[in-house]
């Protein structure tokens, strides 16, 4: 089910009755909004429920076998059961199919003529999400971090649960499972509201507009194109992905104040970053605070020495590559991502600190806003030739606009550096602006917003699939 | 508690909007769509009055019927074209529906291509009165069994967010038709009043041939193409409760009431052959079919692309159908066979 789709309009005001009519009684509360996830997600195929139900039941036994464990080698193995099992189903359902063909390219260009039938798997939507932490709430146990969660129930629901399951944030397990203790009901507020509304313009009005106008067009057919609307275009992605995936993630923390979960934020402006460390501070937050936490520092971090610390950058870049999708592409993405830490590591100019916003500041986001574009187009392109065949169009096919309408395009752009550069700013007040109004405002408001949207379908502008559920 | 109360005024708003729609009729639907807006403005906007023909159907029909050709060559007063973009029963159905409560037509042409989409048409819900919705919610719901909600099977799953769309379309309805009203006025009212006035001079039959460039595709696609015109000979397995049949129904339904006699007339894609005889009996049991006969009209300077065919063709096709309205519905060769 997609949050702009219409049949979420009615399971969200269902859900919410429920919520509501078991707000006396905890326990039944959770394990309704737990068959809420249920059913959001057997929406799109019932049958991975077993998945999913597998993957948490696999966990909530391990974090309480580690706990309970009195050496290190039975914690450790309890820990490899955990592991093999989550990893081993994301890695049969996501990447068995792709290392199978890369085997089979390799061999036949080793000469070759392996004769195995393609291996046909269907990816299950979120499992690269709900595997993530799923695993994190065993590793924190093994680390100490927190005691293993006693209700079955809280566990399958921290797991399952419909705000940000299907594409994040990844929520830590600590920071999930203390507020399924609180009063849920009485912490629900308005405020989740105005955020489910601002994730659905975002992805209606920006992101979908973007990809079906400028996008899909440009990159489907880059030789009818001028350098002007390729370089266009890069821009236009860079925006789309950042609306598409920043709107999923409002819509869940709204979704998620709205039951009264707080669930954290996953992106803070991240096209102002200076350099690349300070991107990955703002951009997909939970994914890369997992990495960092579960990979980055166990591999000994930035306390080794500097040619193991450099390797450690891209090993964590690469794997953060190849969790978006079993792609060449998206390691490629990911290892020109680890190539900017090191080389930004070895200028010195890729600092923690948080800078004066000087002239060179503006500079250096210049810069480094440019480098992520150049990152988009490898993680865009269907393939290395697709992405080099782009570049060299962007480069040769000099001109102005040809194909595109410029009003349209450049005022979509203007609109999106806006509502980054600004809106993205100002939400928190707005949102707090919002919740003070008394509540009938409130509901015209969203009455009204709602009313905005179905003009703009009625216009018929095609809707879009959330891009990060591919992942 | 506040969340509550914003959810129940959201809830609150959107029951007005439905209640509205069900007092008022609300029905319009304002776009930059200037066909579509004159076929509004015929049925809305025109003080009673007694219409000939109308014909009824998709851009084939809006291409290939010269409503002021019928005029002149079976001497009638009225004849409207109101072909518009896309198929699907649903539309006609609506378009029906105003149209007969608003003004007396004798006899209704409905397109048929010799197959029925499942599909509905993407204006329908927009424009479909409440009513209407009710009457399509109990179709959808007496078409699942115990076993679609067991299973969450893709039938239900189908059914269900088209009933949610239905649902929330209501809800949004008044407040979406006054503000698109206002934007409608603002950006577009000038340039589809023209289009309008220009639509009323031909009746609703498309004239702009110079917008529509030879496809090349279709040309390729086409050019050693033998023209046969058997009827299909494979039997269509078709639902007996399909969609296009439960509004074929409503459109007899509706037509009796009003005392209107409903026909169905044959506007073939290029190339494609006749209505298998088991489509041409379903059609049947609610109106006669006419049937153009293929030959005259599978010559490829006369067509555009595989579905529309250029004015050229529609003098020939208008002329065709002005026969069968004067000899009857299968007195054309390609007719003959069904008899």
């Amino acid at each position: 089910m997609l949050f702009t789709e219409i049949i979420f309009a009615p399971f969200l005001c269902l859900t919410f009755l429920g919520f509501y009519l078991c707000r006396h009684y905890s326990r039944l509360q959770i394990l309704f909004l737990l068959t809420a996830s249920y059913v959001f997600y057997g929406w799109w195929d019932v049958r991975f429920l077993g998945l999913i139900v597998f993957s948490s039941g696999l966990d909530y036994w391990a974090g309480h076998r580690i706990a309970a464990a009195d050496t290190t080698a039975h914690r450790k193995f309890y820990l490899s059961l955990s592991l093999i099992g989550n990893l081993g189903l994301l890695g049969y359902f996501k990447y068995a199919g792709f290392f199978q063909q890369s085997l089979i390219d390799l061999l036949t260009a080793m000469g070759m003529q392996p004769e195995w039938a393609a291996l046909d798997i269907v990816l299950p939507v979120g499992i690269s999400f709900y595997t993530f932490q799923s695993l994190s709430y065993s590793l924190d146990i093994y680390s100490r971090r927190i005691e293993p969660e006693r209700s079955l129930i809280r566990f399958l629901f921290y797991v399952s649960a419909f705000p940000q399951l299907v594409a994040g944030p990844i929520v830590r397990a600590r920071e999930f499972l203390p507020q399924l203790r609180q009063d849920l009901f009485a912490n629900s507020s308005s405020r989740g509201i105005f955020f489910v509304m601002y994730g659905l313009a975002k992805k209606i009005w920006l992101a979908d507009p973007l990809g079906a106008r400028l996008v899909d067009p440009v990159f489907a057919q880059p030789a009818g194109y001028t350098s002007l609307e390729l370089l266009l275009a890069v821009y236009g992605y860079a925006f789309q992905i950042f609306f598409d995936f920043s709107a999923y993630s409002d819509i869940a923390i709204g979704l998620g104040l709205i039951f009264g979960l707080t669930i954290p934020v996953n992106f803070l402006r991240p096209y102002l970053s200076a350099s690349p460390s300070e991107f990955w501070r703002r951009w997909h937050i939970t994914l890369s605070s997992w990495l960092r936490d579960y990979l980055y520092i166990p591999l000994g971090g930035n306390r080794v020495a500097p040619l193991r610390h450099m390797a450690n950058l891209m090993i964590v870049m690469l794997l953060g590559g190849l969790w978006h999708g079993a792609n060449w592409m998206f390691i490629f993405w990911g290892g020109l991502h680890g190539l900017y830490l090191i080389l930004y590591r070895m200028a010195g100019v890729d600092s923690h600190q948080p800078r004066a916003r000087g002239f060179s500041t503006w500079i250096s986001i210049g810069i480094f806003f440019h480098l992520t574009c150049l990152a988009w187009i490898f993680f865009r392109s269907p393939d290395i030739r697709s992405a080099f065949m782009y570049l060299h169009h962007m480069f040769s096919s000099f001109g102005g606009f040809q194909g595109l309408d410029p009003l349209v395009i450049s005022g979509t752009l203007i609109a999106g550096v806006i509502v980054h550069g600004w809106c993205e700013k100002m939400i928190k007040d707005w949102s707090e602006a919002f919740t003070a109004w008394p509540w009938w405002i409130q509901s015209v408001l969203v009455y009204l917003t709602l009313v905005a949207f179905s003009i703009w379908f009625q216009s018929g502008v095609a809707r879009q699939a959330f891009i990060y559920f591919q992942f | 508690m506040k969340t509550l109360k914003v959810l129940w005024g959201v809830l609150g708003l959107g029951l007005i909007s439905t209640v509205c729609v069900y007092l008022f009729g609300l029905g319009r639907m304002d776009m930059n769509d200037a066909k579509w807006q004159w076929i509004q403005s015929k049925i809305y906007d025109e003080p009673r009055q007694t219409i000939d023909y109308v014909f009824v159907g998709s851009s084939r029909t809006w291409c290939a019927v010269r409503s002021r050709q019928l005029e002149e060559g079976l001497n009638l007063k009225r004849v409207w074209n109101f072909g518009r973009h896309w198929t699907g029963r649903d539309m006609d159905y609506v378009i029906i529906r105003a149209l007969l409560e608003r003004h007396d037509v004798r006899h209704l042409m409905i397109e048929t291509i010799g197959q029925e989409r499942f599909t509905p048409h993407m204006y329908a819900r927009y424009v479909m009165s409440a009513d209407d919705m009710w009457a399509e919610v109990w179709y959808h719901l007496n078409g699942l069994t115990w076993r679609d909600y067991l299973t969450y099977s893709d039938p239900l799953k189908q059914r269900l967010k088209h009933m949610a769309g239905y649902g929330t379309e209501l809800s949004v309805r008044a407040g979406r038709m006054w503000l698109s009203r206002v934007i409608y006025r603002l950006k577009y009212h000038r340039e589809v009043q023209a289009e309008i006035a220009a639509n009323d001079q031909t009746g609703g039959f498309y004239v702009n041939d110079a917008q529509l460039l030879p496809n090349p595709d279709f040309v390729e696609k086409f050019k050693n193409f033998k023209p046969i015109y058997p009827i299909w000979k494979s039997r269509v397995l078709l639902p007996p409760d399909s969609f296009a049949d439960f509004y074929l129904q409503r459109i007899a339904s509706v037509s009796d009431q009003h005392g209107t006699d409903v026909n169905f007339v044959f506007i073939s894609d290029y190339a494609s052959v006749l209505p298998s005889g088991q489509m041409f009996r379903r059609l049947r049991q609610w109106g006669p079919v006419y049937i153009p006969n293929l030959a005259d009209i599978y010559k490829m300077a006369y067509w555009r692309d595989q579905n529309h065919i250029y004015q050229q063709g529609a003098v020939v096709m208008t002329d065709l159908i002005q026969q069968l309205i004067k000899q009857g519905p299968l007195s054309s060769d390609s007719g003959k066979q069904y008899e």
